[in-house]
């Protein structure tokens, strides 16, 4: 199997945070919210 | 979602291009890349982690949520030579500016929260209070600064899958989705010379 290029995956990851703390949380920047909850809180 | 569906579609079709033209996917590289991480983490502790958006008072999340933009302003400009990078200064901007001038949240309007929630009533929510511990506030169209700015574009209407967005998310939508293709055109002589 290929191994995963490391400085793809930062640069995706880079990519990905930004989009999200800009844009509005109704257009995928609340995903924020919705993945790094804990349950009961 | 449209911001991570643009994120994943660049993504994909950067790869196929990169494939089809016999390239590597060959990232650009982006200085000060911590910043966003500093941003997202700001917003975290004001919108996400329950213990502290819990304790936040809504005037020092409406801070945390303008600050973390300047953030990502900043690291978008020290950037913009980077394919797409125009386009997300643009749309982030046009997001920042509705969002500092109505008082530091985005602006959804009553209705558009209706129609999000699929509430025929306005439970949990009042016009003029933020929405619950986002990132937006419900305000009338006549007292929304710049409104055309605003979360006010809905995706078609279903049961099943509601969003609202601003004309600066369309924009940093393209911007991202522009940047990830732009990676899967590179030539290894343009990769180099950056290096």
């Amino acid at each position: 199997m290929k191994k995963i290029n490391s400085r793809v995956v930062w640069f995706v990851l880079t990519v990905a945070l930004f989009v999200l703390g800009s844009g509005a949380p109704e257009a995928g920047g609340g995903i924020i919210n919705s993945i790094i909850t804990f349950p009961g809180w | 979602m449209i911001l991570l569906a643009a994120v994943i579609a660049g993504l994909t079709l950067g790869l196929i291009r990169a494939k089809v033209g016999n390239r590597p996917y060959r990232p650009f590289s982006m200085r000060w890349g911590w910043m966003v991480l500093v941003a997202l983490i700001i917003q975290w502790l004001a919108f996400g982690f329950p213990l502290t958006r819990a304790i936040y008072p809504d005037e020092a999340a409406s801070i945390s949520l303008v600050l973390s933009q300047v953030i990502l302003l900043i690291f978008a400009w020290f950037n913009r030579k980077i394919p797409g990078f125009w386009l997300l200064i643009t749309g982030l901007v046009l997001n920042l500016l509705v969002i500092s001038l109505n008082g530091g949240f985005m602006p959804i309007s009553p209705e558009t929260t209706h129609w999000l929630r699929g509430d025929p009533i306005s439970a949990g929510w009042e016009v003029g209070e933020r929405l619950g511990t986002g990132k937006d506030v419900v305000l009338p169209v006549e007292q929304t600064k710049l409104e055309f700015l605003s979360d006010r574009f809905r995706t078609p209407d279903n049961p099943y899958y509601r969003v609202a967005f601003s004309a600066g998310d369309v924009l940093i939508a393209f911007g991202a989705f522009w940047l990830l293709w732009s990676v899967g055109g590179r030539s290894e002589q343009n990769s180099r010379k950056e290096t």
